[in-house]
């Protein structure tokens, strides 16, 4: 047998728990990067992620099959690496055509860079924001670098720095 | 033995040769386009759909995916896929995620870094320090691991092709760095990411002839190749590889979620033009490094059966298998594009580490001790290029030849440190600065606790894993029992968009 480098993949019922927990914080890490009011987006997020959860059971399935002894496969692999790699790796090639097609409800659309370009012109008049700063390291004239001179010319972020805080300043 | 055959090293030479003299030419090209700190470390966030793809992508398959990959699937068997098999749901968290936040808060506040980002959400030096601090601890022991891959890489280039009869690793560090130094300290981000471009598009025609090559290796191809493995070892070809089920998930679960930690991979998202161009640069970045995955997999099945059929005797190491392949499976001109594309997956991946290591240095640590950015940062930035390079190189001429697992290592060494305080620090309104200290904190002390003091933990659970899992842990409970105060309110309105 050549380098087997293997320990024993621990108690079957902890690859459940596992796997299934790990699907449920990647969904619920979508999920929350998907806007609030995009919510028929969200609840596609969650079909498309328990559908995810379905092919990783079927894995398991698969897998358990396969240690028992049983030698089906498609795909040019074994059942379970099949269910692995078309499933596990490629089922969520759906959810990211969903997350294509509807970027613009779920995510970013041109109401919303208006709205950030009024945000950053207000900064601009506020001087919490600036243009780039120049190789001269110091502040643009006109403006800020970044949030450190910003703070240090008296700037932007409002509030300050909130080190012995707990939290971000306010504004 | 064909022409060609008899001058194989030679040949090889001369397309790494030539890839290196491309390097250096697109590093002179772009000195005239980096004109202030912006262009060196954002690219005056101007970067087109295609450039941000390629350099996302190119940066991401470094020498671990092109040296260390193939190893892992040679020792392990299927154990590996459960990295690759994560790369789309992680890509659709990265869109979801932090794409348009880090883009849209870096514009905000003219942030040029990941630890600004941090200063920005948190409003406190403290954070960005200690954000600085994870990044230049990774990019150190992650850099050191890129360079010693790319001088081993050259040294058999150089030896093979006749030029010198046997080359000391550090002249070949020497070579390697010189050329990777010159179009960093030139042209920074920018020379980074057009480098990325041309090392993207020979990986991606190297991966897909050398797969063709590696199934067509075995007659009989995928199937015949997936039955010898198995015949030997049934459980190479299962689901969960040699390496079992749990160790199998912890790495699904550290590289689906630390890509959101990636300095590398994520401040790319903070050079691009417009917000609306992340629906089409995440979709082509995955297509691009799903194909460039099929070396990976198809060098290290191909390698494994073909030493168990007897047609090459066995390796020394894992890490051979991909310069064993090339050298003795490869049509000689192929092998050429193919060494040329390893130095690229490595070099691509140091530079934007040298950016983003450089950033830390002369941007984000000088801002947290003094309160304000160092004069004549441009110069700075090329000096500290240099300089990070050379500690770097040091540190890779001591530490061994483990790739893979220094390059597991650095991964997770940035999820763990780096997701719950950027990736989930932008999305909720909660997070505190005591829970990023503490995740901070408690990531690096996991992390590097468990590998310095030799601990295994059970069933092959990686180390990263578990960092990112206490991290998580802590940074979520603490920001629940202690939450952050209001954001400033051009910043709530930004993040709420």
């Amino acid at each position: 047998m050549l380098q087997a480098t293997g320990e024993g993949g621990g108690p079957g019922w902890a690859g459940w728990v596992v796997g299934l927990l790990v699907l449920t914080l990647m969904g619920a890490l979508i999920a929350l990067g998907v806007r609030r009011r995009a919510r028929r987006v969200r609840r596609l997020v969650w079909a498309l992620m328990g559908g995810h959860g379905l092919v990783f059971g079927l894995l398991m399935l698969a897998a358990r099959a396969y240690e028992a002894g049983e030698a089906a496969g498609f795909g040019g692999f074994p059942a379970p690496t099949a269910w692995l790699i078309y499933g596990i790796g490629l089922f969520p090639v759906l959810l990211l055509a969903l997350m294509v097609r509807r970027f613009e409800t779920a995510f970013f659309d041109d109401a919303d860079q208006a709205r950030f370009d009024e945000i950053l012109r207000r900064a601009a008049a506020d001087g919490s924001s600036g243009p780039a700063p120049d190789d001269s390291g110091g502040p643009a004239p006109g403006g800020s670098f970044g949030p450190a001179s910003a703070r240090a010319s008296g700037a932007g972020p409002p509030g300050g720095r909130s080190d012995a805080g707990d939290g971000a300043p306010s504004p | 033995m064909s022409g060609l055959e008899a001058h194989r090293g030679l040949i090889t030479l001369i397309s790494v040769a030539a890839y290196l003299l491309l390097c250096v030419l697109v590093g002179l090209w772009s000195l005239r386009r980096t004109r202030s700190t912006t262009d060196f470390f954002v690219a005056g966030r101007n970067l087109g759909v295609i450039v941000t793809a390629f350099a996302i992508f190119s940066s991401t398959m470094s020498g671990f995916g092109f040296v260390g990959g193939p190893g892992l699937v040679y020792s392990m068997g299927t154990s590996s896929l459960w990295i690759l098999t994560s790369t789309v749901v992680s890509a659709i968290i990265v869109l979801a995620v932090i794409a348009r936040k880090i883009r849209l808060v870096a514009e905000l506040r003219s942030c040029v870094s990941l630890p600004d980002i941090a200063y920005a959400r948190y409003g406190s030096e403290a954070v960005r320090a200690a954000v600085a601090v994870v990044i230049f601890l990774g990019v150190l022991g992650y850099l050191a691991t890129q360079i010693l891959a790319m001088a081993i890489v050259l040294q058999g280039v150089l030896r093979d092709g006749g030029l010198l009869a046997a080359p000391s690793l550090a002249l070949c560090v020497a070579i390697s760095c010189s050329v990777l130094v010159f179009y960093s300290v030139t042209g920074g981000i920018i020379a980074s990411v057009y480098t990325d471009l041309i090392q993207g598009a020979i990986m991606l025609v190297a991966a897909v002839l050398i797969f063709a090559s590696a199934v067509g290796a075995v007659d009989g191809g995928m199937s015949e190749i997936t039955r010898i493995i198995a015949a030997d070892d049934r459980g190479a070809m299962g689901t969960w590889g040699t390496f079992g089920m749990l160790g199998g998930l912890s790495w699904f679960f550290v590289f689906g979620l630390g890509v959101i930690g990636q300095p590398h991979v994520v401040t790319k998202y903070m050079m691009i033009r417009r917000v609306r161009d992340i629906r089409h640069i995440v979709p082509l970045g995955v297509a691009a490094y799903l194909t460039t995955a099929l070396l990976w997999v198809g060098i290290g099945f191909a390698m494994r059966a073909l030493v168990l059929s007897g047609a090459h005797p066995p390796l020394a190491t894992p890490d051979a298998a991909s310069p064993e392949f090339l050298q003795t499976f490869t049509h000689p001109l192929l092998a050429g594009v193919v060494f040329a594309a390893l130095l690229a997956a490595i070099m691509s991946t140091a530079d934007a580490f040298l950016n983003v290591g450089t950033a830390a240095i002369v941007h984000d640590v000088p801002a947290a001790i003094l309160g304000r950015p160092l004069r004549r940062e441009l110069l700075w930035a090329r000096i500290a290029t240099a300089g990070l390079t050379v500690v770097a190189a040091v540190v890779a001429l001591w530490s061994g030849d483990l790739v893979a697992l220094l390059g597991a290592f650095g991964w997770g060494t940035f999820a763990a440190g780096l997701v719950p305080v950027v990736a989930i620090g932008l999305n909720w309104q909660r997070a505190s600065v005591p829970a990023a200290l503490i995740a901070i904190a408690s990531s690096l002390a996991v992390n590097f606790g468990l590998r310095l003091g030799g601990v295994r933990l059970p069933y092959g659970i990686d180390h990263g894993a578990a960092a990112l899992a206490v991290s998580l842990v802590l940074f979520l409970g603490v920001s629940l029992l202690r939450p952050g105060r209001p954001l400033p309110a051009d910043l709530d309105a930004v993040l709420d968009l």
